[in-house]
């Protein structure tokens, strides 16, 4: 009991058990599952570890694939350190893609740093724009944040595709769905000849800003109050509402900042589907994460090397796609099964416990 | 503080890492497919035409990556093939072209071969052929079968090669049916099997009896229409054998002996990039087999047309053609060249819809 007991009293070393268990139940997963199909495992996991982490390319894109799976994870974590579960990480990264672009699409010529600032800063505001009507929604109505904000999810990414099918289409893409290309201008810049991008310091910086805000001010602090027991609130004069709207607009910021830097730097352009599943990924992630900055970053981290592996597990073993795509779902159920089983475990649930 | 140190090692790395790519003798191809090899459809062509390269040049190795969106991910996957020791990357869907174009300034030494694009780069060639002759025929069929007039047209995305089938499907309609028309529907994406199904029933409850379609996989369509009791037109891979009473005939690929012939004149150091394109002509587009359904009279005036495109005695593209509004947007007897062919961003007349 005392093992037990000491292990749940340190967030850090509970979460490197979590991590070890879903680690352990992805690996007896996707065992089962390679022997199904008829390849050996071992030489499988070589192949999936090689195309995430086996060269300095494969650790770049791991990296690449990592960025918007860590924002869109941060942008779940702020809400939930409220106990709010708001599931509209995608909604919140295409909204930011939109109101990013529309910065470049109305001053294109703008000079550089004042485009790239407006196109970034257009990016957050977009995620937390996207964000304020389930906040207002939850604070005072109250309509639950997690409907409403999965809902959204779709109206945004239906809103890309409007656009890019209509007023925003680059006229000379030939009726290709796509926006003009984004300037050298409006992008970040990227290391050396890799595809890794300013983007992921950005998100690290912010992450360390945002981790130093919840666990060292009184208004970080504030929430985890407010988390364990909302009828503190009479007591302490600490009203929910506003932290309500604000945890859920720094939450959107996180998302929308995640899809302009997708757009902008990775696309080159804005155009459907660049989510590419990162707000699911990064929502997953902050569960299993505990809601915990450092563990988020570190599994947001892990997570991406798994889903950048997918294409080189195929050219490496000519598996089909659908099989990498069976082990990355197989990840997902890990990550789930144990966050899931340890928040049961501790007696407390993740989010709104 | 201690992670972001040790991603700021990792970044390093990152960066260091990136090796020269170094071309061999006997060749890697790289192929990448929109959606999947097995869509008895586009990718489907594409992937025979891989096979085909494996068995006639030997020694050269091929690997294959399926279901890559039209993003950057894309340009990740290229990537890793050039890594992985390709030395040619066949870029086989159209959203691909801008990437290829981005990576081929990375990697000098790799030839890009791009499917259907109007771009080049340094070493970025495209390869297509004009089906458009094959669908003019299939069009033809489509007029002389249909009962109502009322054709229809299912389709991905308002791009040039997509917007020229429909006019030449309906072009050959109103050759055998001088007052039919084609109705457009949109489904914004390669593969949409629900959204495709869907066209294909409210086309036929409007009264739409023959269905030409250029989406990735012409299965859905044909399955669809062979259970509402009407036919179709199909695209890139003969699939009557999946639905006999509704398929009347199809433009299919045959893109072996192009990429052979690419890949024989990069290795030989000849190749220049172009814009290569084959047609009905030469093999690459073939006209499929007529269904049952199919009159003899209609087969044989059909095939009496080919036999003059074949000959040079009849081109498609060729004025007078009069655009959605009726006015002429090509003078009689002036033939319409290669680039404006590919950049066609309108309808003629008779087809109901938008290039939207």
């Amino acid at each position: 009991m005392t093992t037990v007991a000491a292990l749940a009293a340190t967030p850090l070393r509970a979460a490197f058990v979590r991590a070890a268990a879903a680690i352990g139940v992805f690996a007896a997963l996707a065992s089962l599952f390679f022997v199904s199909i008829g390849q050996p495992p071992a030489t499988m996991f070589v192949e999936i570890a090689r195309a995430a982490a086996g060269s300095g390319y494969a650790v770049g894109e791991s990296l690449v694939r990592a960025t918007p799976i860590m924002l869109c994870a941060l942008a779940t974590l702020v809400p939930a350190r409220l106990g709010l579960v708001s599931v509209g990480a995608d909604g919140q990264l295409y909204a930011g893609a939109i109101v990013g672009t529309g910065a470049l699409l109305a001053w294109p010529l703008a000079p550089g740093p004042v485009l790239l600032s407006a196109v970034l800063v257009g990016g957050a505001i977009g995620g937390a724009l996207w964000a304020l009507g389930p906040a207002l929604l939850r604070a005072f109505v109250p309509v639950h944040e997690t409907i409403s904000t999965l809902m959204l999810n779709w109206v945004a990414a239906m809103l890309v595709t409007w656009l890019v099918h209509g007023a925003w289409r680059n006229p000379a893409s030939q009726g290709w769905p796509a926006s003009i290309e984004f300037p050298d201008t409006a992008r970040l810049p990227v290391l050396g000849d890799s595809r890794v991008h300013a983007g992921l310091a950005l998100a690290l910086v912010l992450a360390v800003v945002l981790h130093a805000v919840l666990t060292r001010t009184r208004s970080g602090l504030v929430l985890d109050v407010l988390r364990d027991n909302p009828r503190l609130q009479a007591v302490t004069g600490c009203a929910v509402a506003p932290r309500i709207v604000a945890t859920m607009l720094v939450g959107g910021a996180f998302a929308g900042l995640a899809g302009i830097v997708e757009t902008s730097v990775v696309q080159g352009r804005l155009q459907s589907d660049l989510a590419n599943g990162a707000g699911l990924a990064g929502f997953l992630v902050a569960w299993l994460a505990g809601n915990r900055v450092p563990q988020t970053v570190a599994l947001a981290l892990l997570v991406g090397a798994v889903l950048a592996a997918g294409d080189g597990l195929q050219i490496a073993t000519a598996v089909p796609s659908s099989a990498t795509l069976v082990v990355q779902g197989l990840m997902f159920v890990a990550l789930l099964a144990v966050g899931g089983a340890s928040a049961r475990w501790r007696g407390v649930g993740h989010g709104r416990g | 503080m201690k992670l972001p140190h040790r991603l700021a090692r990792l970044l390093a790395a990152a960066a260091f890492a990136v090796a020269p790519t170094v071309a061999s003798a006997a060749s890697t191809l790289g192929y990448i497919y929109v959606g999947p090899e097995k869509d008895y459809g586009y990718n489907t062509s594409m992937d025979l035409g891989r096979q085909f390269v494996e068995k006639t040049l030997a020694g050269t190795k091929t690997l294959h990556v399926e279901n890559i969106p039209e993003t950057a991910e894309v340009e990740k996957v290229m990537e890793r093939m050039i890594r992985s020791g390709a030395n040619i990357v066949f870029a086989t869907s159209y959203g691909y072209l801008d990437y290829a174009i981005a990576l081929g300034k990375k990697y000098p030494k790799v030839a890009f071969l791009h499917a259907g694009g109007l771009k080049l780069g340094d070493n970025v060639g495209t390869y297509w052929a004009n089906s458009d002759d094959a669908m003019y025929l299939a069009g033809m069929t489509a007029g002389a079968v249909s009962k109502s007039g009322k054709l229809g047209f299912i389709a991905a995305f308002p791009i040039p090669q997509v917007v020229r089938s429909i006019n030449a499907f309906t072009l050959g309609a109103q050759a055998t049916n001088p007052k039919a028309t084609t109705t457009v529907i949109w489904t914004g994406g390669w593969l949409q099997p629900a959204k495709e199904a869907e066209a294909t029933n409210s086309l036929v409850d409007a009264g739409v009896d023959v269905i030409g379609e250029q989406v990735d996989s012409p299965m859905t369509i044909a399955q669809t229409a062979e259970k509402r009791g009407i036919y179709m037109v199909g695209k890139d891979v003969d699939v009557s054998k999946l639905a006999p009473k509704a398929v009347l005939t199809g433009a299919s690929w045959n893109w072996g002996p192009t990429m052979v012939k690419l890949v024989r004149e990069i290795e030989a150091g000849t190749w220049k990039p172009s814009h290569v394109r084959g047609d009905l002509k030469d093999g690459t587009v073939v006209l499929d087999p007529f269904g049952a359904v199919v009159p003899e009279a209609v087969r044989k005036s059909v095939l009496a047309r080919k036999g003059d495109i074949l000959a040079d005695r009849f081109v498609v593209w060729s004025g007078p053609i009069a655009g959605q509004d009726g006015k002429e947007v090509l003078p009689a007897g002036t033939p319409m060249p290669m680039e404006q062919l590919e950049s066609m961003q309108f309808f003629v007349k008779g087809v109901i819809g938008t290039v939207k």
